[in-house]
Formats: structure tokens, sequence, C-alpha cells
């Protein structure tokens, strides 16, 4: 539950807009209305929408695994076979995600890739089991997504974010 | 011909799943979206194509032929895409319900939607109100748009042209464009005497139309009037939604201050088409090249969107946002929204509630999908679709909306906001309408919007003192806002 600070009437979490009044209420839970104070008012501020997709030459890519300590930093030239490596099998991903829990949370030994085009990343399910998720969505297998600065993918269970810098 | 679907897609396997794995994924499909198990009106389509994908795929000759079907012909190509972005990247755990916002844009792919010159006929029908209250600058204006239509439309395109006031006339039956200077020379005859009875336009406009129907063709009407029709909205709208089912759509433009806001706006949506509002006659030139134009630049036609929320979740508010600013039915399997046009995507956001969320987890929310006729290739009932889902975890971040909701939800607030003011007054409850117009008038100003701001304090202190709106005013803030939306920059554009 929301309280609007303009109005005070109550409006449903996740509502951006007191019902009421119109005012934004989003941001910093209105309901903790002494915490709102307190913030500075460009905490406020809007957030700028989830990223480029322009790759520059020098562009590289940040995946940062939920969980993990570090995050992983390449320079992509072509592509990337994100996946579980199984020794017994005659295919290898390029990165393995076995030191991430990935059998436990169900990523296929050939999962997605990512691909660099011309100034553009996209990522590919290659027909995984448990499904690849870009930002909630599920892809379609072998159908490309363009990649967004900070855009948010699940393999299965795990969740990894990818940045440019 | 039919388009070929992906039942794969549809039942979200892989193409090598094992028939224990489609077993699978059809149950949990079916659970999904069982109408006795589901309420939500666009699930009754998605387990229809479940069910359609599972006769195939579970049957091995079937599976088989249809496999062969995809090696041979090839799935469509990627006409369009959806995407989908939510407000939120997770969801808190809550012991209630809370909104989650979906912004789904349908975005052309240009690979695939033919740049030249157009090459989609049109079939068109101007059906034109020429009652009395017509006479002068507005007919005169009328007419003129009407010779830039037939001056601009290709020799092949179909026109038609009806003038109704008490009946209806077809002052050109549905012809392809030979003689311009003669169908211009007959369009100048028109003149202006009656009353209105939209019906019988509607009906006479249709019947040219049908004279010529084509699926590969745009067919399309476009409404023009500037009074109330008497009696007869009601057989208007039942005739939208039969010819929404032929392929036919209907944009409305009103004229002036005297027309019925909502019963054209009904009108349009029943079909996807546009609705619009003219104040100055001398925009009625601009404002119907540019349909007619958009109308010709159509790559798909007869789109629809079916939303389809898992059983605990609620549709509960849908509005498209660009190009064409209207609200949009959620009590039906199929929202209608018209034609996609290159290199213009469409942008609908949806409002959704989510259910108490007692575990942190992932969890599906809704599938949507998207189906239209591809005009160049012919292919009837492409479809996309894109099922949705989100996490749900205790430590999900505190952060802002993406910019392009937020922007379209604030703008989006104005114009509700204007709705419930009026909704408030049709009840009677002028101290309610009033406060509601006052607040709207609080936050148009803070948008910046001053000449808005002063038109909704005009009302709230003309509906203080005589519990009435102005026909202008109401007009005014109702489409001021509306327009608002298209201010905004489209969402992907990066």
């Amino acid at each position: 539950m929301r309280i609007c600070p303009y109005c005070g009437s109550r409006n449903r979490e996740g509502t951006m807009f007191c019902e009421e009044c119109g005012h934004p209420i989003f941001g910093e839970g209105a309901a903790e209305a002494t915490r709102q104070l307190q913030n500075a008012p460009d905490e406020l501020g809007m957030k700028a929408t989830w990223g480029t997709a322009r790759l520059g030459n020098n562009t590289s890519i940040i995946i940062h695994i939920r969980d993990a300590e570090e995050p992983i930093i390449l320079q992509l030239n072509r592509e990337l076979i994100l996946g579980r490596l199984d020794p017994t099998s005659d295919t290898k991903p390029d990165l393995d995600l076995t030191p991430f829990g990935a059998l436990e949370k169900g990523i296929s030994r050939m999962h997605a890739t990512l691909q660099r085009n011309e100034d553009t990343l996209t990522i590919i399910d290659m027909g995984s089991i448990n499904g690849t998720y870009l930002n909630g969505q599920r892809l379609t297998p072998q159908q490309p997504r363009i990649l967004h600065d900070g855009d948010e993918i699940r393999l299965g269970k795990l969740v990894l974010h990818i940045y440019f810098q | 011909m039919k388009a070929l679907q992906d039942y794969y897609a549809m039942l979200g396997v892989s193409p090598e799943a094992t028939p224990e794995d489609i077993k699978v994924a059809y149950r949990r499909a079916a659970r999904r979206f069982h109408p006795d198990t589901n309420a939500n009106p666009g699930a009754v389509a998605q387990f229809r194509d479940i069910a359609e994908a599972y006769e195939v795929l579970n049957n091995p000759s079937a599976r088989a032929e249809y496999n062969l079907a995809i090696r041979q012909r090839g799935l469509p190509p990627p006409y369009f895409d959806i995407r989908v972005t939510p407000s939120k990247r997770a969801l808190r755990r809550l012991p209630e319900p809370q909104v989650l916002y979906l912004l789904v844009e349908i975005i052309p792919n240009e690979r695939y939607a033919e740049q030249d010159q157009r090459q989609v006929p049109l079939n068109l029908a101007l059906v034109i109100d020429r009652s009395t209250s017509m006479k002068g600058p507005r007919l005169e204006r009328v007419k003129q748009a009407a010779h830039r239509i037939i001056e601009n439309l290709n020799p092949d395109d179909i026109l038609s042209v009806i003038s109704f006031s008490d009946r209806a006339e077809v002052v050109v039956p549905a012809t392809t464009i030979d003689e311009p200077a003669t169908l211009k020379a007959v369009v100048s005859t028109m003149q202006a005497n009656g009353g209105t009875e939209i019906f019988q336009g509607l009906q006479a406009g249709v019947k040219q139309l049908e004279q010529s129907l084509n699926p590969k063709s745009v067919n399309h009407l476009i409404l023009l009037t500037d009074g109330h029709t008497y009696g007869d909205e009601e057989k208007c709208l039942r005739l939208a939604e039969e010819i929404s089912q032929q392929g036919i759509g209907i944009s409305t433009v009103g004229i002036g201050q005297e027309w019925n806001d909502v019963f054209l706006d009904k009108l349009a949506s029943k079909t996807g088409g546009s609705s619009t509002y003219i104040n100055a006659p001398s925009a009625i030139v601009r404002f119907l090249n540019e349909r007619v134009r958009s109308l010709g630049a159509a790559y798909v036609e007869r789109l629809r969107l079916s939303v389809a929320p898992d059983s605990d979740v609620v549709l509960e508010d849908a509005f498209r946002l660009v190009p064409h600013p209207q609200p949009l039915p959620t009590d039906k399997e199929y929202i209608p929204l018209g034609s996609l046009e290159k290199n213009k995507s469409i942008s609908v956001i949806l409002q959704i509630q989510m259910p108490a969320l007692p575990e942190n987890r992932f969890r599906t929310v809704a599938r949507i999908d998207i189906t239209g006729d591809i005009l160049q290739d012919g292919y009837r009932g492409y479809k996309v679709v894109s099922d949705f889902s989100i996490e749900v975890s205790d430590e999900a971040p505190q952060e802002n909306p993406p910019t392009a909701i937020l922007n379209a939800l604030g703008k989006l607030t104005l114009y509700r906001m204007q709705e419930k003011a009026m909704e408030a007054l049709s009840t009677g409850d002028v101290r309610e309408a009033t406060r509601r117009l006052e607040n709207l008038a609080t936050r148009l100003l803070e948008n910046g919007q001053e000449s808005l701001a002063r038109a909704a304090l005009a009302e709230a202190r003309r509906v203080a003192r005589t519990a009435m709106l102005s026909d202008e005013g109401q007009k005014a803030l109702k489409y001021g806002t509306r327009a608002l939306l298209l201010e905004l920059p489209p969402p992907s554009t990066k």
C-alpha cells in the first residue's frame, strides 16, 4: 500500500500516479513518508531507459551474474555460447556457467548465444529446455533479440545482467 | 493463404521436444488458460490456440506432416516483433494485490516491410455528413479534402463517396481512379441540408466497400460528422462489429463541438481505427490527407491483440499510446488495433493487477499475442506470441520504472482524470466532479500545459455553478489530454 504524500489516499503498490489526485508516487516507497522527505530530490528523478543498444568498436560487454562476486568482462568479437560444460559431450560452451550453479538452475549444455553484429549485440535461445528470458519475456528458440545496456537475462533460473562499457 | 503457425512456440517447447515434453507443456498451458479456471476474456483465445497446437504435435503423423510443411514452406519471416517492457523487473513479495504496467510495442521489421512505393491497394469509402450544420466552410473544406485525396490516390485504388443527412446518397459509387477530374466535379456538387442519420450513411458506405472486398487491400471507411445521430447508435455499433469481422476498418472524424464523442470513440475502437476531433475546418484537409496516406502505408492489416493473464491476474486497463491514442476495450478475446505502418511502431500500455504473492519465485503473468494479415504476401493470421513472467523476491530493488513507461503513464493519468471527472458529473456528483477538475488543472499546470489547465479550471467553475460542462470545454479537455500522448517520443527510438 502506498500513501500519496499529497492527498493522503491509499494506492496499491506499483501504482505510479495517485489514482485520486494524479500526483507522482513512484520512487522510494511513498508509504514510508519520513524516508521520502530525507531523500535528495534527484533520487526521485528518472533513470534513463534500460540503455542503449549501440556497440562501438571498443565496447566491452560486462556480465553481472546474480550473487557472483566478480563481474565477467569480455571483448566480444563474434559470438559467445553460454551453457553448462559436460565433459562427455563433444560441444563446449564458450562461457561455462557450472561455477554459478548451472545444473541446479536448469541451464542446458548449449543454452543461449550472444552474437555480435556490426554495432549491436543479440541473444539467441538455442532451444534450451528451461528457456531464456529477456527482461521477463521468454524468447522463441532461434529468434535473435537485440540487447540493451542494463538488460536482464534469465537462463533457466540463473539471472544475470548485461552492460556495455 | 493462411499463415503457417509456429505450434512449438505456442506450446513453449523446442522443435526437438519429446512427446512427453509436449504433454507436460500442454498440461501446464491448459491449466493456465482453461476457461473453467481462468475468467479473463483473452484466455479463451489462448486456450484455443494451445489446443490446436497440441492436436497436431501430439499426433506423430500429424506432427511429421507439420514438420514437413515447415521444411518445405518455411515458417513466415518475422514481419513484426513484440517487445514487452514491465514497469518493474521484479516484484516484492506482498500479502496484498499490486499493480504492474506492461508496455507492449509492436515493432515493424524493416527487412520485411517493403520499402518502395506503395504496393497495397486501398478500398476506401468516405462517408460525409451533409446535414444543415455542415453548410459553409465545413462542407467546403471537406470537398477540398476529398479532392486532394482523389489526386493522391493511385489509379487502381478504389474510392466511393457517400453523403448523408436524413438519407444517404451515393455521390461516387465505388470506382477506380480512372477519371479524377470527373470525380472531383461530382464531389463538388454536394449540398448541405437536413438532419443527421449516421446509420444510413454507414450502411451505404459498407455496401460500396463490399463490392470490392479484398484481403490484399486495406478496406476502410472514414466517417465525418459534426452532429448527433438520433436513435440509431446501437445499430451503428452493431454494424461496426460485423464489418470488423469482415476485415473493414472504420475511422471517425468529429468536427466542431456538437458530435457525440463517446459514440464515435466506440465506433472506431470496434475495428481498431482512429477517432479524431477537429475544431477548425482548416485542419480537415491536412488531417484527411494524412489519414489516407497512413492507410496506404500499411503492410499489416486487421491487427488484433489478445492478452491472456493467468487466472489469478487481472487485466484492468488497456490504452493505445501511439499512433492514435485511444482507450481499448478489455472485455473481449481480441482487441482490434487496425493497421501497422512500416516504420511506425504501435504501443499499448496495459495495467495489470497481480494477486497477493506469498512465495519468492519466478512466475508467469500473461501470454500476449498479436495476429494480423500481411498484405503484400497474402498471409492471413500471422501471429506472434509472447509469454511474460516476472521474479518475485524479498529483495526486489526499488528502482524507477523505465522512462518510456513513466512518461506514458504521466500523460495517461491526465486523460483518465478528465474521464473520472466526467463520470462523476454523469452520476450527479457535482462536488466530486469539481474537485477532480481542479486537481486536473493543477496537474496540467505542473506539466506545463497552461491553456489546458485554464480550460480545466474554467470547467471546474462552470460545473460548481451550473452542474454542467460546456461542450467546447469538455471536448477540449478530452482530446487535449489525449493529444498529449502524441507529444511523447515513440518508446523505441534508440
